[in-house]
């Protein structure tokens, strides 16, 4: 059984679900109260993970630590149809997984200032997400002119859109607005319209109108 | 009143909702099933609750907070609240609008889109403000909204497209980088 | 475009009300003597809280000297509050005692820092900033009073990015239940709130709802259902007695919105209910979820109420609260007696 350490308002923790979800796996989940409770600081939960960061997941009798690394691990391993991490395109799936650690720095830290009341330095890592949003919008505005809807090119959406995703579409829960990003605004539209796709707390509504929900 | 551009024609989708902007006021932009396209503020006349957080439903468009159905004329078909009842008497914040040459145009007031016509670029976001802006840019080939008082979004048109779009993203780090 | 015109123009009247800023825990919790100082904002209005000698004060947060944040300073063991900058040494009335420069001469009479009234209660720290008229008291709060509730759980605070009057209405309003709590709170079938007679008695708004009992069978076993009785003490504070239909047993949600600035507010929520046995997170959870649906969409609205929204008859709550707010900020600017009786006046719709 695959047991995931888990918090229902961590965008990383939702990038897991929304894996394991599609690739339909059974598993368990430990709840760690990150807020308020600051339990991943816990003597505890460091033992689990030492750096005190969620995910972490129990899988294959090992312990697999960091959002990224699950990601990559999960899509090698439980899919057969190797749709979420062609090994054709893994150098640039490599290298959006290590932009979406910066969004965990920059989005993902405004986001945890304003919500949770972490103490950081907002101003910069407000500005710094406004670089990363532009390098994505840039992106993916030019992939839609070449015909692709993904950042990694290809018919199917691949672990780098996962990973990029839930802080992005929470930017403005950081007080990033997000309306100068319209390639951005069409990408998390497409994205939330995957089948099988549940949005995590704190994202809108989903746009997909009702009646074409089949 | 100005006459702006706010949406390059082909990205305002059906189904879709795009966010825009035009000096103050905050826009949604959306293509009902008619195919037209409709430039309205992004606020509900009832509670002012963002309109592009809700849905395009093809015929109508439906606020996120209470359901209200505004018809692509801008008027309030379906109150849920009241059995599903309209009110003719009430409408969203309508613009004029109209597309040509693969730009939306919109206007506070009286519209005007004069000659502007070619493959569009990518529209870009400068943050400083669009008068700076537009004392280094052609008047013939971009055209500037501003976003408030700090920030514009540049449309242009421009045969070599890449060429033009690497000149504006190095302008806007200049400008940028001045404060 | 359109000017959008403020509900009320003149805001001061807020400051005649009592609004929590902080939780006791948190006090307890700032330092390891439990005492603070912690630094709050109320109404734009920065707000230190520290305990001097056993007492829970609240003053302007702001040294006389060179105005530097008294909350960055510490409470001394003989129970004053000493700024960080110079070290000025301040007691619970708000004046200085010592001036560590020059401790031999007398204190000049100007320094001071402004000393707000402060209380305890319901595990919660009240401040009222301008008590001159005297006429408002600390909002109702059943979780203590009824002896049918065994347990009470005062929850962590939580900011919002919308004015304290939006989220009063969010909470208050019927119609959103449907769209933005589908299968949480309410049924989609069930989109058309009644229209409820609404008193004003002692500075509440009180007002009785039964939503249909078929939503049984489609809701969650958390959602609290039953007949809601409430009791909104003006202008933020909500008291929504529950009883609930699946066991015939109360259920109190008590939420109030504390005003940081025109655009922020700072939520606290006391949750009572009958079994003992239930773990504190779980009712506790299942707010959070509901608070998680209302957020974006209400963060969407702009801070202030605006004069301009158009109003149905199915919004008879928000319009009934919006006319005794726009009552009590004129009354306001009248004096204290006007305010008094925009306030404590009286109106019975429901018999």
């Amino acid at each position: 059984m695959i047991r995931l350490y888990d918090y229902a308002l961590s965008g990383n923790c939702f990038k897991v679900r929304l894996l394991l979800s599609w690739l339909d796996l059974e598993y368990e989940t430990r709840l760690v109260d990150f807020y308020p409770g600051f339990e991943h600081r816990s003597d505890t939960f460091r033992k689990i993970n030492p750096l005190g960061q969620l995910p972490v997941i129990e899988i294959d009798g090992q312990l697999i630590r960091d959002a990224q690394a699950i990601l990559i691990y999960l899509a090698t391993t439980r899919d057969p149809l190797g749709q979420w991490c062609p090994m054709d395109r893994i150098g640039p799936i490599y290298q959006w997984l290590a932009f979406a650690d910066s969004i965990t720095g920059t989005i993902s830290a405004a986001r945890l200032h304003d919500a949770m009341f972490f103490r950081l330095d907002v101003d910069k890592a407000r500005a710094g997400g406004v670089q990363l949003l532009r390098i994505l919008d840039d992106h993916l505005w030019f992939a839609e002119w070449a015909g692709q809807d993904w950042i990694i090119a290809g018919e199917h959406p691949t672990i780098a859109d996962i990973a990029c995703f839930p802080y992005v579409a929470l930017a403005e829960e950081g007080g990033i607005d997000l309306a100068p990003y319209a390639a951005i605004q069409r990408w998390t539209d497409r994205f939330m319209r995957l089948p099988g796709f549940a949005p995590m707390a704190g994202m809108m509504p989903l746009p997909l109108p009702k009646e074409a929900r089949t | 009143m100005s006459t702006y551009i706010v949406a390059l024609d082909r990205e305002v989708l059906p189904e879709g909702l795009v966010r825009g902007r035009m000096d103050t006021a905050e826009l949604v932009i959306w293509r009902g099933a008619s195919g037209s396209v409709h430039v309205w503020e992004d606020r509900c006349p009832h509670r002012s609750s963002r309109l592009s957080a809700g849905r395009n439903m093809g015929a109508y468009l439906e606020d996120p907070y209470h359901g209200w159905r505004f018809a692509e004329d801008g008027t309030v078909i379906h109150v849920p609240a009241e059995g599903g009842k309209g009110h003719p008497e009430i409408s969203a914040h309508v613009l004029a609008s109209a597309v040509t040459g693969g730009f939306v145009w919109a206007s506070a007031g009286v519209l005007e889109t004069g000659d502007f016509a070619g493959p569009p670029l990518r529209p870009l976001h400068f943050g400083v403000s669009a008068n700076r802006v537009a004392a280094e840019l052609d008047p013939t080939k971009t055209r500037i909204t501003p976003w408030g008082a700090a920030a514009c979004m540049v449309y242009g048109i421009d045969p070599d497209a890449m060429a033009a779009h690497r000149m504006l993203t190095a302008l806007r780090r200049r400008l940028e980088a001045a404060g | 475009m359109n000017i959008q015109r403020p509900l009320v123009e003149d805001q001061s009247y807020l400051r005649h009300f009592w609004h929590p800023v902080a939780t006791l825990q948190e006090l307890s919790e700032s330092n390891a003597q439990g005492v603070g100082p912690i630094g709050r904002v109320l109404l734009e209005e920065a707000v230190v809280i520290a305990k001097l000698d056993d007492k829970i004060v609240a003053m302007a947060d702001r040294c006389a000297h060179r105005f530097a944040k008294l909350s960055a300073g510490k409470v001394l063991p003989d129970g004053r509050l000493q700024c960080p900058y110079h070290g000025w040494q301040y007691g619970s009335d708000g004046k200085c005692k010592l001036i560590p420069a020059c401790p031999n001469d007398p204190v000049p009479k100007k320094a001071f820092t402004q000393a707000y009234e402060c209380e305890v209660k319901y595990g919660l720290i009240w401040v009222r900033l301008d008590s001159s008229w005297n006429c408002s008291s600390i909002p109702y709060c059943e979780a203590w009073e009824n002896p049918e509730f065994k347990r009470q759980i005062i929850g962590v605070p939580y900011d919002w990015g919308s004015s304290a009057e939006r989220r009063w209405e969010n909470f208050t309003d019927f119609s959103h239940f449907a769209y933005v709590h589908p299968g949480t709170l309410y049924d989609p079938a069930y989109s058309e709130p009644a229209i409820v007679p609404i008193d004003r008695v002692g500075g509440e708004l009180q007002f009785f709802l039964e939503p249909g009992k078929d939503m049984l069978n489609t809701l969650p076993p958390e959602s609290p259902l039953g007949s809601w009785t409430y009791r909104a003490a003006m202008p933020y504070s909500i008291n929504l007695s529950i009883r609930l239909y699946r066991n015939d047993q109360p259920f109190l949600l008590w939420t109030t919105s504390s005003p940081v600035t025109a655009d922020t507010c700072r939520n606290f929520m006391i949750i009572a209910h009958t079994d003992p046995d239930i773990p504190d997170d779980q009712p506790i959870r299942f707010q959070k979820i509901v608070l998680a649906e209302d957020q974006p969409v209400i963060e969407t609205q702009p801070g202030g109420l605006s004069l301009d929204e158009i109003s149905l008859p199915t919004d008879k709550v928000s319009n009934q609260y919006r006319k005794w707010l726009r009552e009590l900020g004129h009354a306001a600017t009248l004096g204290k007696e006007a305010f008094e009786k925009a306030l404590l006046t009286d109106i019975i719709e429901s018999r």
